[in-house]
């Protein structure tokens, strides 16, 4: 608990900053101010360092209200740190470095009002915290004010470190009021290592920010750096694919049944081995709630993504809606496959509604127009003759679009094999698979299928997604960047759009990597539980999480105070807890209380008031409080005679009286 | 010059005992003191306090820091039997109380004293002797008078140990336990002297030992009188309060797992009477009970783990007591 002492302006007890050190502070927090007005409040800081040396008052060295203030400041101004593209904190915003200035500039006023142990002064820790604060205020563009107030703060700083050479205590004839020249030397020397210590450190950091803002942002964030998403905007045909197999999570999705496409893009324009339109050739427009969570049936999926870069809110083709509280925006395209979008950074969540019904027809399977079913029709030029030959023979046959569908994917699958080693020399990527290489990976797969089915008049395009086969305990699914697929999609006369994988079995990503490692597992399993906590929360506003936390602190102090008052702490006694004095004799010291309260020396309740007459008047002259010492020492001793001995001589108790009123019309005309 | 007292049971002596010459006597003896130990006014004070209270004085310093010496002025300035006992591991209890020896040529056993029979008795480094042999001297200090052989043999009077404990050492000692250092009324400190008094020190023992010149101040039978004096010192009922509430608050302090006792409150009520009868008053103030708190009180507490080594001093926590007890007005 705090121990409230009376206000007492006794130099020797009570530390004061030198005006120097003030004045660099006030010129630290002015440079800050003028870096970011959004902390208008360092004016408050600013007052509340200056008053310091009015009040005695103090928080207890190990008093936790310190502490209390601390968590609430750094949490409110941290709150406000900057935030980069992804949602991450980014430590070289200017924003956090302003908070982080900011948070220096209150531990400032917090070791001003905290008691030090032994009575040391806190100006060495001030001078750190100060230079900290204007360094924070350096990082701008606008070095105009910085020019003028960096010199200026050094030259009150070195004008401070004087101040704080010389010794108040020590008695030393003739020798008083000089400064000791090598201390002043030596912590000249230690600020000016110091100056060059952190240029040397701040030259690092802005050569290697990008370097520590990746590890500051795999720290801070939820999960690790969000991966690049494994899926191309401009996806094309190419060699032998050299696939690491990288295990890093893409998705993590609860409750997902009987699905395993889940798809990304998809694109209709095919030309000499790559497929088009880009993302960034699509228009986006805002989805909104109602339009993507109808009244949608179906078992829901919740997807966790850790997959950046494209914000592309990885779906089945089937689902039937498609939401999050947390998805700030989502974005869908009115045009090939309606891909949804968001502008959340990694990680994010969504839920998905999946109906039982694996064909149905949902946001994602808008009915093509004319035009997009021409361009779904369309096979390009450069697709040989033989390729159209090969479809007619494969497909060309079959009643309807379903059984085309069929006959072409098991074709693929049955006729040619997996392989990572393609060597295709001229000519166009699929004809040459289909004809010549017959062994690739599931992107020409994807391709060749939808060449062969526009050849027998189906409308296709080419998708790319994930194939989703790791199933884990508690309903879970893990994707993972090497689950990345390539299939097509093909819209069915009275059906609508169908997912048509035709990669060989043996290609596909289940079959093509070994089990994920048990010690992988567990781990993001923790990470999980963290990100559960992260999302849980999340759903509260900061106003409410903001409260909650207080409300914790409140609580915590609550019952230390109670544990304390258990325990028996320390409180302070009143004097009225002693045996009552008769009533005159009580007024009586309740004057000479007024009177010291007057002269601005009152009494602390602890202190006899002889022993605090002592110690005023032994403070140095210009201290002293302007009290006739002898009358008051007088008073103190006839009162102590009535008060202690119990004398009753009214002559006594007259003496005492008159004592009181000469000191009482002694303070007249005096100060205030 | 040695001069066994008999303890005076004459209740006026006490009254014959003006406050002026009482106020005198301890003058002329601090006096006395002062020829020989620079400096100390504040120890030497201490040490008056805690004689004419009827209780006993533990100095704790560093050698060759005047212990010894204020021990033996001390006895020289009351004209008092002095005895010194160099507490060593193999000391026993024996050696401090007296042993009956054996007479063979007429069968009897004849019972020789010890040390203890002495008006002021230096117990040097008591820390360094046995625990058996420590009690054996605290048992004295509390009861005044010793049980041989079933016979029961009075201490002279006035009966006053200074022992002393050096703080610095840890190899071969048996620091006092604080349930034991409650025996003592004061615990006193006196440290080094400041430059200017080393400097006195120096040049009164240029040519001679300022000890030779020390004469008698007071003789046992004053010391009895105005210990019986500090008895009549009026306590105020809130001076009294103001003592129980500070002995309560180290009872109740979180870092204390032992506060002072009943018999460390009574101490502090006896030490303070005497502080003001030496002050020259016949009444106890609450600045009597501050100045001496620290004193009396911090070696009777004991720190808990967590405090003890938190860096926490049982002076830090009677201090901060002080200042949270309010003082009566």
């Amino acid at each position: 608990m705090t121990t409230a002492t009376a206000p007492a302006p006794f130099a020797k007890t009570l530390f004061r900053l030198p005006w120097s050190a003030e004045a660099a502070i006030f010129v630290a927090y002015a440079a800050l101010l003028i870096n970011d007005q959004r902390y208008a409040l360092i004016g408050a800081f600013a007052v509340l360092l200056h008053i310091s040396r009015y009040f005695a008052l103090r928080i207890p060295q190990r008093s936790w209200i310190a502490w209390i203030i601390r968590i609430a400041a750094y949490g409110l101004i941290g709150s406000t740190a900057g935030r980069n593209d992804q949602g991450n904190v980014s430590l070289f915003d200017p924003a956090t470095v302003d908070a982080f200035g900011v948070i220096c500039a209150v531990e400032i006023v917090i070791q001003m009002w905290r008691e030090r142990p032994g009575g040391s002064p806190p100006g060495a820790i001030t001078i750190a915290l100060a230079a900290l604060v204007l360094s924070a205020a350096s990082t701008t563009y606008d070095t105009t004010y910085i020019r003028w107030l960096a010199p200026l703060y050094i030259v009150f700083t070195m004008l401070s470190l004087r101040s704080y050479t010389r010794r108040q205590n020590v008695v030393q004839s003739g020798a008083a009021t000089r400064p000791n020249w090598r201390v002043l030397g030596a912590r000249g020397a230690a600020l000016l290592l110091g100056l060059g210590a952190g240029f040397v450190v701040y030259s690092a950091f802005v050569t290697y920010h990008d370097k520590i803002n990746q590890i500051g942002d795999n720290v801070m964030t939820r999960q690790h750096a969000p991966e690049r998403s494994a899926l191309s905007s401009s996806p094309s045909l190419g060699d032998s694919f050299d696939n690491d197999g990288s295990p890093s999570r893409v998705l993590r999705i609860k409750n997902l049944i009987g699905v395993a496409h889940l798809r990304g893009l998809v694109f209709d324009t095919y030309k000499h081995g790559s497929w088009s339109p880009t993302l960034e050739a699509r228009k986006f427009f805002p989805a909104g709630d109602r339009v993507l969570l109808p009244n949608a049936r179906g078992a829901r999926a919740h997807v966790t993504c850790f997959a950046d870069g494209l914000h592309i809110l990885v779906a089945p083709l089937n689902v039937a809606g498609v939401g999050g509280p947390e998805l700030g925006s989502i974005e869908r395209s009115a045009e090939i496959g309606n891909p949804l979008k968001t502008d959340v950074g990694a990680p994010y969540y969504y839920d998905l509604i999946l109906p039982p019904n694996e064909e149905n027809q949902g946001i994602l399977c808008a009915t093509p127009t004319p035009e997009e079913r021409q361009h779904c029709l369309n096979v390009p030029p450069e697709i040989t003759p033989e390729v159209r030959a090969l479809a007619q023979k494969i497909a060309g046959n079959e009643p309807d679009d379903r059984s085309k569908v069929q006959a072409v994917t098991n074709y693929l699958i049955s006729n040619y094999s997996y392989s990572l080693n393609v060597h295709i020399g001229k000519g166009d990527k699929v004809s040459e698979f289909l004809l010549h290489q017959k062994a690739a990976y599931c992107e020409y797969f994807g391709s060749a299928a939808v060449i062969l089915l526009r050849c027998v008049g189906v409308p296709s395009r080419y998708a790319t997604g994930y194939y989703a086969h790791e199933g884990e305990a508690g309903g879970e699914t893990v994707v993972r960047q090497r689950d990345s697929h390539a299939w097509a999609e093909s819209w069915i006369e009275g059906v609508g759009w169908v997912t048509v994988d035709a990669t060989p079995g043996g290609g596909r990503p289940d079959k093509l990597y070994p089990d994920t490692p048990a010690g992988m597992k567990i781990w993001e399993t923790l990470a999980d539980k963290i990100t559960d906590i992260r999302e849980w929360l999340a759903q509260f506003s900061p106003a409410a999480l903001g409260g909650a936390a207080f409300g914790l602190l409140l609580l915590y102090a609550g019952v230390r105070a109670l544990l304390a008052r258990r325990r028996g702490g320390r409180t302070v006694l009143r004097e009225s807890d002693y045996t009552p004095i008769d009533e005159e004799l009580r007024q009586i010291a309740a004057r000479f209380e007024t009177v010291l309260k007057r002269v601005n020396a009152p009494c602390p309740p602890a202190r006899p008031w002889g022993e605090h007459l002592k110690k005023l008047t032994q403070l140095p002259k210009a201290e002293q409080p302007d009290l006739d010492f002898e009358r008051a020492d007088d008073f103190v001793r006839c009162y102590n005679l009535l008060r202690f001995r119990r004398d009753a001589d009214p002559a006594l108790r007259r003496e005492t009286t008159d004592l009181i009123d000469t000191l009482e019309r002694g303070l007249t005309g005096s100060r205030r | 010059m040695t001069m066994e007292i008999e303890r005076s049971t004459t209740p006026g002596a006490a009254a014959a005992l003006t406050q002026s010459e009482f106020a005198e006597i301890v003058s002329r003896v601090e006096e006395n003191l002062g020829l020989v130990i620079r400096g100390k006014s504040e120890s030497i004070r201490l040490v008056m306090v805690a004689l004419l209270a009827g209780g006993h004085v533990l100095l704790e310093d560093v050698p060759g820091t005047g212990k010894t010496t204020l021990a033996k002025s001390l006895a020289c300035s009351i004209s008092g039997i002095f005895r010194r006992i160099q507490f060593t591991p193999d000391l026993l209890p024996a050696d401090i109380t007296g042993t009956s020896f054996y007479r063979p040529a007429d069968g009897t056993f004849e019972f020789r004293e010890g040390p203890v029979f002495a008006n002021v008795l230096l117990a040097d480094e008591i820390n360094r002797t046995s625990p058996r042999t420590q009690s054996a001297l605290l048992e004295v200090m509390s009861e005044n008078q010793i049980t041989i052989e079933g016979r029961r043999k009075d201490l002279p009077q006035p009966f006053f140990v200074i022992a002393t404990q050096n703080p610095t050492e840890f190899h071969g000692t048996y620091p006092l336990p604080e349930a034991q250092l409650d025996r003592f009324a004061v615990r006193v400190t006196m440290g080094y002297p400041d430059i200017a008094h080393e400097m006195e020190i120096l040049t009164s023992h240029h040519d001679h030992d300022p000890f030779d010149a020390l004469k008698p101040r007071v003789n046992g039978e004053d010391i009895l009188a105005m210990q019986e004096r500090v008895k009549t010192i009026k306590f105020d009922t809130s001076v009294a309060e103001y003592v129980l509430k500070i002995v309560d608050a180290t009872r109740k302090d979180a870092r204390l797992r032992l506060g002072v006792s009943p018999r460390g409150s009574l101490t502090l009520y006896r030490t303070a009477q005497a502080r003001a009868a030496i002050d020259g008053r016949d009444f106890v103030l609450p600045e009597d009970v501050r100045a001496l708190a620290i004193p009396v009180l911090a070696h009777r507490i004991m720190l808990d783990t967590k405090a003890k080594y938190g860096g926490v001093q049982p002076n830090q926590v009677i201090e901060e007591i002080l200042e949270t007890v309010a003082a009566p007005r």
